[in-house]
Order: C-alpha cells, then structure tokens, then sequence
C-alpha cells in the first residue's frame, strides 16, 4: 500500500517565488475585465444609461440657425433677390468654415485692454464659475450653450469691429477659443482669445466681480 | 455628523496617518502570541480600501450622466474617451472594492486600487496646477468639496495603504484559497 502523502501546509506566498506576479497581475485583468462587461452590460439596459458615442457640440445647428436668420433678414430688406433654399444651407457651411488667425494675447495684453476700457470681455465658462468670479465687466458667453448665449450677446455687439477678448480656464481650454471661432463667422474682425484666462487673471490679483450677466 | 467628518479630506488624511503609524508599529513588534498584529492591521487595511471604493462609487453607479459631466471638468481624458470612462470606472472601483473587502484576488483589487490612486492623485494635480476651480468628484466628501492640495495629499496616502496591502504576504478573513507551495 503506498504510503498517504504528508499534508502540505498552506503557507503565504513570497513576493519572489515565481508565479507571483503573473498570479496577482492575472487578477486585476480579470477584475479589470469583468468590470468592463459587467458597466456596458449595465449601461446598455439601465433605462439612465448614456450613450457611449461621443456628441461634439451642436454647432451644425447654430449655424444653420444663423444662417437662415440672415438669409430671412436678406429676403425682408426691400429689394432683395430671392435665393434658393439650397444656398441657405451652403451659407451655413460657409460660416462654419473659417480659418484659425484668432490672435492670443498674454495676461499683460488683457490687463492693457482692460484698463483702456475699450474691449469687451467674455468669459467661456460655466454660468456658475462665471458668478463665482469673473473680469469686471465680462459676459458670460459659455462655450457649450452658444446657442442660448448668442441672441444676447450678438445683440449686445452691435459693432462688428468692437475688440472682443474671450477667456475661460487658461491653460488648453478651448472653450474660448470655440467662442472666438463662433465670433469670427459672425463677421466680427478683432477677436481675441487671452490664453491664461480667469486663473491667471485673479491669481494676479487684478479686479474681480461675482454674479451673473451685468 | 462624524462620519461626513472622517470622510473629509482632512479626516480621511488623519486616519490614513495614524494607520500608517500604527503599521509602522506592529511591523516593529514582535508577535508574542498566536495573535499577529500587523496580519490584523493588514485586514482593517485591505477591508478599509475596499471600503473606499465602495462607498465612493454609491453616487457614480446608477448617474453615470451626472459622473460624464465631472470628469470633463477636468480635461484630463480626451473628449470621446469621457463618457466610456463615466461608465466603466465606477464599476471597476465597486468590483475592485468588492475584491478587497472579501478576500477574493484581493492582491488584484489592490493593483487597481493603487493605479487607481495614482491616477486620480496625477489628474487631481493637473486640475489643481491649471487652477480649475472644480469639485474632486471623488465621492467620498460632500459632493460640493473644492480639490485642493489636501485632496492630493489624501490620495498619496490611499495608495500607500495600498501599497501596504498589495505587498502584505497574508491576511486574515479571506475568502480565497491559500496558495500551497
């Protein structure tokens, strides 16, 4: 009769005993992996689940909007040719289509124009952060809802050479320059975007103002 | 209430101290009996990890749209990488944070965790150096929570714990089977 194999005791394993790392490494794959399938799975039927794809901006909209608003104010002005519905849609593709010479300027150039007084300010940012703290006299143009936003602010910019400065975080946001972009297809000729933004700007200790629009 | 203190920046660094002091301790201190300090030590740490997770993720799991928005606060992941991230990261911290607390690939869970830690604490840093003025996201403070060097500090500290937990040779309380040699 063989004799009955002696009882391995179980002991922990060593950081350097072979197997190791493969064994924990193999583990987190496979939490890893199993959390993957388990999230899209979830999110696929949870009726609160987003859609993975993502949506740029709706910017395709607003220029079609804007668009159609200056062909319709064209097609009101006494004499105006009538154009076809087709050209209303490549003027919306030509608005959308602008080149990027927006001109960036440092907190000493913002400060400049600040004290002239001559520019507008518009900050790129949430509506919240915008009345957390802003450049005195800025309006809040935020950059995801232009949409919203741009009645107001095209109609507070009746001057298509007013020298307009657009901020938001500094740094690589580039929410002001998707503003700046926007302001550019608008007609409007001094655009420019200051690259250090609201951080820069309050952490220079230069003027503030808190709340909403003025 | 105690617990929104202990889970407050501030709090959670305090007791990631005092158990890393106390760590330090066991790890010096020989076990006299059959009862071995720091294997225990090692338990709270790794159920407490996991307990982190977990919690953190009570909020993200069931409003991923409202986790999407403040992970594109940071600007940190690129923009089409950001809802796939609000989705699937809530998930690996519950099933990691599970693994931890259970027992179960726990040395995998920590991993994550410390990767985990080691990203938050480096996206933390990169919001913080840009001076975005946001909220951590964490969920583990109160949701309204501004980031601040603490916020980083507190992260640094998790992934020592983690560390501490990944290269514990044993714990108690575990689910999973002894490796035999």
């Amino acid at each position: 009769m063989a004799p009955k194999p002696a009882k391995i005791p179980d002991r922990p394993p060593s950081l350097f005993e072979p197997g190791f790392w493969p064994k924990a490494l193999g583990e987190a794959w496979n939490l890893f992996i199993l959390s993957c399938v388990f999230a899209l799975l979830f999110n696929a039927f949870y009726s609160d689940g987003i859609e993975l794809k993502y949506k740029a901006p709706k910017k395709i909209y607003l220029t079609d909007f804007l668009a159609q608003k200056a062909a319709q104010e064209k097609a009101s002005r006494p004499g105006a040719s009538k154009k076809h519905p087709a050209s209303v849609a490549s003027a919306g593709a030509a608005a959308s289509s602008t080149d990027d010479s927006i001109q960036r300027i440092s907190l000493v150039g913002a400060k400049s124009k600040f004290d002239k007084k001559k520019s507008v300010f518009l900050d790129a940012r949430k509506p919240e952060e915008f009345q957390a703290g802003h450049i005195p006299g800025a309006y809040n143009f935020y950059s995801e809802e232009q949409d919203k936003y741009a009645p107001t602010i095209l109609s507070l910019l009746s001057d298509k050479a007013a020298d307009i400065v657009c901020y938001c975080h500094g740094g690589d946001c580039d929410m002001a320059l998707r503003d700046a972009k926007f302001l550019r297809e608008q007609d409007y000729t001094h655009v420019e975007v200051y690259l250090g933004g609201w951080p820069e700007w309050s952490k220079a200790g230069y003027p503030a103002s808190q709340g909403a629009n003025p | 209430m105690i617990f929104d203190k202990i889970m407050s920046d501030p709090g959670l660094c305090a007791v990631c101290v005092v158990l890393l002091c106390l760590w330090a301790w066991a790890h010096r201190a020989k076990p006299q009996t059959s009862f071995d300090a720091e294997k225990a030590l090692m338990t709270f740490f790794r159920v407490f990890c996991g307990f982190l997770l977990v919690y953190s993720t009570r909020d993200k799991l069931l409003d991923p749209a409202h986790f999407m928005t403040e992970v594109d606060d940071y600007h940190f992941l690129p923009t089409q990488l950001v809802p796939l991230a609000a989705v699937v990261i809530p998930w690996i911290e519950f099933f990691s944070g599970a693994a931890l607390m259970l027992g179960v690939w726990w040395r995998g869970g920590a991993i994550i965790f410390c990767v985990l830690m080691l990203i938050y604490s480096e996206a933390i840093t990169w919001a913080f150096m840009r001076g975005l003025d946001i909220g951590c996201g964490c969920g583990l403070a109160d949701p309204s929570e501004k980031i601040t060097w603490l916020t980083v500090f507190r992260d640094l500290l998790f992934l020592a714990l983690g560390l501490a937990v990944f290269f514990t040779k044993e714990t108690y309380i575990s689910f999973q089977k002894k490796q035999n040699p």
